[in-house]
């Protein structure tokens, strides 16, 4: 291979990861950007429709039932966190309820699917690898690029061109001010909160093919889901997708020529932009 | 004297009597739990200092509290140096550590304070998990021996409690003094209503950078202590998982006092251990107690959730 083409495979690799963290990311930023609540159980969720995903492909199901099913279900237990959420007031409270409620959910899924790595497997079709203009690169990494730009593209469509999206950002902006002119503010949260939800189990159902779920992946994608929102910037959408592409790149590259030490240069990056921009690069100044 | 000193002065020598005397009646593995339960203290006791004299919800006291670990660990294990002279070093990385997060996290305020630390904590993690030429990685460093300090071997629970039990009473008394310095109630001052302190003149910013710094310099004195306990220093100190059992023990004893964090120290120390008896699924019991303390008693034992602080307001009353 030649190093021209390494550096190409290590960029589709970043963007490719981006994608992924994209899709776990706007959601987590939508949620703490209307609520005020960092969802500590958000990376579970990611790992728990991995595991329904494993599970319904090992029971004889097909690929896209496996995937259907791993979403629906961490929807449906998203939807089971905001109704216990709800009966505790206060950001910083509910925030530490998440963390509870993503320790319990975390460990149950250790007890019932064990600690061993788990892999979806992908349909032979998206298997293939794909050679475009000379690159060669396997299909199902092109996949989730196009689906995360599918994903992109529908959200960008919801808060921009419908009314529910206008008032969940109308919500981000100023939220007593969207409660006081009488819309359900608490049907609006469980709305997000779900649709958040459902887009980190859809990213765990499509990311169980290429990186194994298992016990401490739901760490790691926290700590990735963090960094990528405070760089992008809370509650905004687009800042999630750049915080997506610097950070799947800066771990692409970082861990081929830094090898152990990958996570300073993560850490570094979130350092500088901070420096520069305290409130992320599509962040709003905190009142 | 006063009746109020007096019923003070009462509660104060039963918990001398019963802490020092611990070792005569009770089991060995009594002491080691309430060795345990005192660490933790100290660890709820610094992130009280955060969270309920300055307002700001800190997940990362548990990095201070491994770092020292591994400057203890790594220095014994790797470098053969004696544990005496890494003491100031240990506590120094703690404190240095708590200056370069503080800086950062000092940007934000409140929810987005505890993201911010919750960040830094989690890259602290990766750091120390991934950095295995330096940490040993996931296993991390294991069979630290125990040190004898200033002549005292601290290789039997007895001694070892005892340090332990004498450095949580200089820790809560430094920490009281602080809390009722001219410091200390800026501070208070600027967690009720920060706007008003800076227009009064405070640098709200530096008082509220300054008791980072400090916060982590006895996190750093508490992870000393549990490498000590331990012999292990490995990721996990600094895991979320770890931070949780923090959180949990000011939240129980009530975050509003220093005195709470002791108590919810040493409550959970032994709840955990009577947990990880009954059953093996130990994490999904700690999230259901965290979740029910979140719900059901948010301001602790001693804040006023089962009227403990009250009945002892009354009390004094009574007597005064």
């Amino acid at each position: 291979m030649s190093e021209f083409s390494d550096i190409l495979f290590k960029l589709a690799n970043g963007l490719t990861f981006a994608g992924l963290l994209f899709m776990i990311a706007s959601g987590f930023s939508l949620i703490f950007g209307l609520m005020r609540v960092v969802n500590m159980a958000h990376a579970v969720f990611y790992i728990l429709a991995g595991y329904v995903a494993w599970t319904v492909q090992e029971a004889g199901s097909s690929w896209i039932i496996a995937i259907i099913a791993g979403t629906v279900a961490v929807a449906f237990t998203a939807l089971l966190v905001e109704l216990l959420v709800r009966r505790v007031k206060g950001d910083l409270p509910q925030t530490l309820l998440t963390l509870g409620i993503g320790i319990v959910i975390a460990d149950l899924s250790l007890w019932y699917w064990g600690g061993g790595p788990r892999t979806i497997d992908a349909p032979d079709l998206l298997r293939q690898p794909v050679t475009i203009a000379g690159f060669t690169y396997p299909g199902y990494r092109y996949f989730v690029l196009i689906l995360a730009l599918l994903v992109g593209l529908g959200l960008w469509l919801l808060l921009t061109r419908t009314q529910i999206g206008r008032i969940i950002r109308a919500g981000v902006d100023n939220r007593p001010m969207v409660s006081a002119l009488g819309i359900n503010i608490d049907r609006l949260f469980t709305l997000v909160f779900v649709l958040g939800g459902s887009l980190t189990g859809l990213a765990g159902a499509i990311g169980g093919s290429y990186l194994a779920i298992g016990p401490g992946k739901d760490l790691e994608i926290l700590l990735f889901a963090l960094v990528v929102v405070i760089i992008g910037g809370l509650g905004s959408v687009p800042g999630s997708a750049a915080g997506a592409i610097i950070v799947g790149l800066v771990d692409s590259f970082g861990r081929s020529y830094f090898s152990e030490l990958a996570i300073f240069l993560l850490s570094g990056t979130l350092l500088v932009i901070l420096g520069f921009r305290p409130e992320g690069l599509f962040g709003k100044k905190e009142q | 004297m006063n009746n109020i000193n007096r019923s003070i002065i009462i509660i104060i020598a039963v918990l001398a009597i019963v802490g020092l005397s611990l070792p005569v009646w009770s089991s060995t593995f009594t002491v080691q739990l309430a060795t345990r339960g005192l660490i933790l203290g100290v660890l709820a006791m610094s992130f009280s200092l955060l969270a309920g004299y300055a307002d700001m919800t800190s997940l990362a006291q548990m990095s201070f509290a491994a770092i020292a670990g591994y400057v203890v660990g790594i220095g014994v294990m790797h470098y053969g140096l004696a544990h005496t002279t890494l003491i100031i070093p240990a506590i120094l990385a703690a404190t240095i550590l708590a200056a370069i997060f503080g800086w950062i996290a000092i940007r934000a305020t409140k929810i987005y304070f505890l993201m911010m630390t919750l960040a830094l904590a989690q890259l602290f993690f990766g750091i120390v998990f991934q950095w295995v030429s330096l940490t040993e990685g996931y296993p991390g460093i294991t069979g630290i021996p125990r040190p004898t300090i200033f002549g005292i071997s601290l290789i039997e629970t007895p001694p070892l409690y005892y340090v332990t039990l004498f450095i949580t009473v200089i820790c809560y008394l430094l920490l009281r003094r602080l809390v009722k310095s001219p410091f200390g109630l800026v501070l208070q001052g600027i967690r009720d209503n920060p706007k008003r302190m800076a227009a009064l003149g405070f640098n709200v910013q530096m008082h509220r950078y300054l008791v980072i710094v400090v916060s982590g310099a006895f996190a750093g004195t508490a992870g000393i202590l549990m490498t000590y306990f331990t012999g292990v220093i490995s990721p996990t100190r600094a895991a979320l998982t770890s931070s949780i059992l923090v959180v949990m023990a000011a939240l129980v004893g009530g975050v509003s006092s220093l005195e709470g964090g002791l108590l919810g120290g040493i409550v959970i120390a032994f709840l955990m251990s009577i947990a990880s008896n009954l059953t093996s699924r130990y994490w999904t019991v700690v999230g259901t107690l965290f979740i029910l303390i979140v719900m059901f008693m948010p301001n602790g034992l001693l804040g006023g959730d089962l009227k403990l602080g009250e009945w002892f307001r009354k009390l004094r009353e009574k007597e005064g």
